[in-house]
């Protein structure tokens, strides 16, 4: 489990991060979403030990992970935005490093680099920026690390490149995992993160799950707008809408809207997820 | 699993290290120690177009090697771990398992130990094949070119002339330095990767420039205080043991003073390497 309480970040004067408190649960792949500037990426780093809080804790695993002991390191993953290259080929260079963390699977490694199309032959250098970032990926995912942290892992790919980064994350990615993905893409991942954290600057609007977002915002494919909606998009032939859904009836979850409806509306949002 | 320095660990680290190094910079010390070759084929080539027959310069391979060496130790720390600033190479490098100790101690042996042996080796094996087929030209190999005596020479004369005696080294042939030229060799080259080493941990841009820079403000901050201590302190002592005819003890002074310097040099910047290594932040 991952349990942040109370947690501030600044950056000289600016302050990203303030009081935050949260927890992630293991099993679940959680999406980290929010405005640029927001704190999203310094969230992730502080969470892999890459940075230290100035105040309050990170616990994963229930150790500090900015201690960075060899047992914690061998339990996570951090894969950033942009990735490092390495003169060593793709199936040398997983095999080199995968030996640091106990559950990598070279089988795993092979199996998703043959999906994603990235020969593990080829010299990481001569690789264009999607093939590198679908081979760290492939490397990730094969550490079957128990805390993976993924910084807009889908910048860069192709378009079967993100099928097969979603195909990938739920065959590979064991059980109790806790992945945790940054990302301003939620179409590409729309369908395989659940819970959402939309994070606000300072502040988490929103750590729900779907199933509880489905429970509370009714998602509205319509052509009338409602009196109480919190966010409306028009769509050729159409809106597509979101409020309160105080008749509990199902509704697809439509994350792009969402971002919008909780960004336009911080405190009835906040409001409305912390009754019931 | 937890353990500070688990020597399985650490070995499988150096060997991920050892690799990357293969891949980053082999070519470099490759054409590193292949320096007498190549310095040895431009001066040739050159006397072959000027004079049209091949020229004797037996300083070749001295002049490669000092050169090979001063520049790898600049080179190498700077190309292998300058990187460790940059957020995609040094996240990950920092979020490999393996502790803090073995990463400090994978990079010291690294640039400090087995980067300057490649080179020495590629050197001197470049240099046995030059003498050997190009004798007359060349001149004999690197290791005979060593004159640990004309060094002692030079030392024990500069040590009597600060005595206040002139250079004549008669009477004190005897003396003991309790170090050879290779030795020196080594503790340059420890001294200058450790400081460039921590140039390229430390500075996030111009890594060279600004190391070079700050080597050069510690050189004159160093020479300026040597020079008050000179000026300032009672050498009375040190004096008299060169008038009481009695040059060893001064020889011992200075050795011990050059082995703490030496040992300043090396372990201050390491300490801060190592600072740098356990609170680096991305």
């Amino acid at each position: 489990m991952i349990e942040i309480d109370n947690l501030s970040f600044s950056y000289g004067k600016n302050a990203v991060l303030q009081g935050i408190t949260m927890r992630m649960e293991p099993g679940r792949i959680y999406g980290l979403l929010g405005e640029n500037g927001v704190g999203k990426t310094t969230l992730l780093t502080l969470m892999c030990g890459l940075k230290t809080p100035q105040s309050g804790t990170v616990k994963v695993g229930g150790t500090d992970p900015y201690r960075r002991e060899p047992a914690s390191l061998s339990d996570q993953y951090y894969l950033a935005d942009e990735v490092a290259s390495s003169g060593a080929r793709a199936l040398d260079w997983a095999n080199t490093n995968g030996v640091f963390w106990p559950n990598y699977s070279e089988e795993n490694f092979k199996a998703m680099m043959e999906e994603f199309g990235v020969k593990l032959d080829q010299k990481m250098k001569t690789m264009s920026a999607g093939q590198l970032k679908k081979t760290h990926i492939a490397f990730a995912l094969a550490t079957g690390a128990r805390y993976i942290f993924m910084d807009e892992p889908t910048n860069g790919l192709d378009i079967p490149g993100k099928t097969q980064f979603r195909s990938a994350i739920m065959r590979f990615t064991p059980e109790d995992s806790t992945i945790v993905i940054s990302t301003h893409q939620v179409r590409d991942l729309e369908n395989i993160i659940d819970p959402i954290i939309i994070l606000d600057k300072q502040d988490v609007l929103l750590n729900a799950s779907i199933e509880e977002i489905c429970s509370r915002l009714y998602f509205d494919y319509g052509t009338t707008l409602h009196p109480e909606s919190l966010f409306t998009e028009q769509l050729p032939g159409g809106f597509i809408q979101v409020y309160p859904n105080v008749n509990g009836e199902e509704s697809k979850v439509n994350i792009e809207v969402l971002f919008n409806a909780v960004a336009k509306n911080k405190e009835q949002i906040k409001t409305l997820f912390e009754t019931k | 699993m937890n353990k500070k320095f688990d020597i399985k660990r650490f070995w499988l680290f150096l060997k991920r290290e050892l690799v990357r190094a293969y891949n980053d910079m082999g070519l470099t010390i490759l054409i590193l120690g292949l320096a007498p070759a190549i310095l040895f084929g431009i001066i040739q080539a050159f006397a072959l177009i000027i004079s049209g027959e091949m020229v004797s310069f037996t300083y070749t391979g001295i002049l490669a090697f000092s050169f090979s060496l001063i520049l790898g130790c600049i080179v190498i720390p700077i190309k292998l771990y300058g990187p460790l600033t940059d957020k995609r190479f040094g996240s990950e490098w920092l979020m490999i398992p393996a502790s803090r100790i073995e990463k400090f101690t994978t990079m010291m042996l690294i640039t400090c130990v087995i980067a300057p042996i490649c080179i020495t080796a590629i050197t001197f094996v470049t240099d046995g094949l030059l003498s050997l087929i190009f004798h007359d030209q060349y001149g004999q190999v690197l290791a005979t070119k060593f004159n640990f005596k004309d060094m002692m020479d030079f030392m024990r004369g500069m040590v009597y002339s600060i005595g206040g005696g002139d250079a004549d080294l008669e009477g004190i042939e005897g003396i003991k330095f309790h170090m050879s030229t290779a030795g020196v060799l080594i503790l340059n080259w420890i001294e200058y990767a450790v400081f460039f080493l921590l140039g390229a941990v430390i500075f996030d841009k111009s890594k060279f420039g600004k190391t070079l820079l700050c080597l050069m403000a510690l050189s004159m901050v160093m020479s300026m205080a040597s020079t008050a201590i000179v000026s300032f302190c009672n050498l009375d002592g040190l004096i008299d043991a060169i008038s009481d005819e009695n040059p060893q003890r001064l020889i011992n002074y200075i050795m011990t003073i050059v082995y703490v310097l030496y040992a300043i040099l090396a372990l201050v910047p390491a300490y801060f390497i190592w600072r740098r290594v356990k609170t680096l932040k991305h």
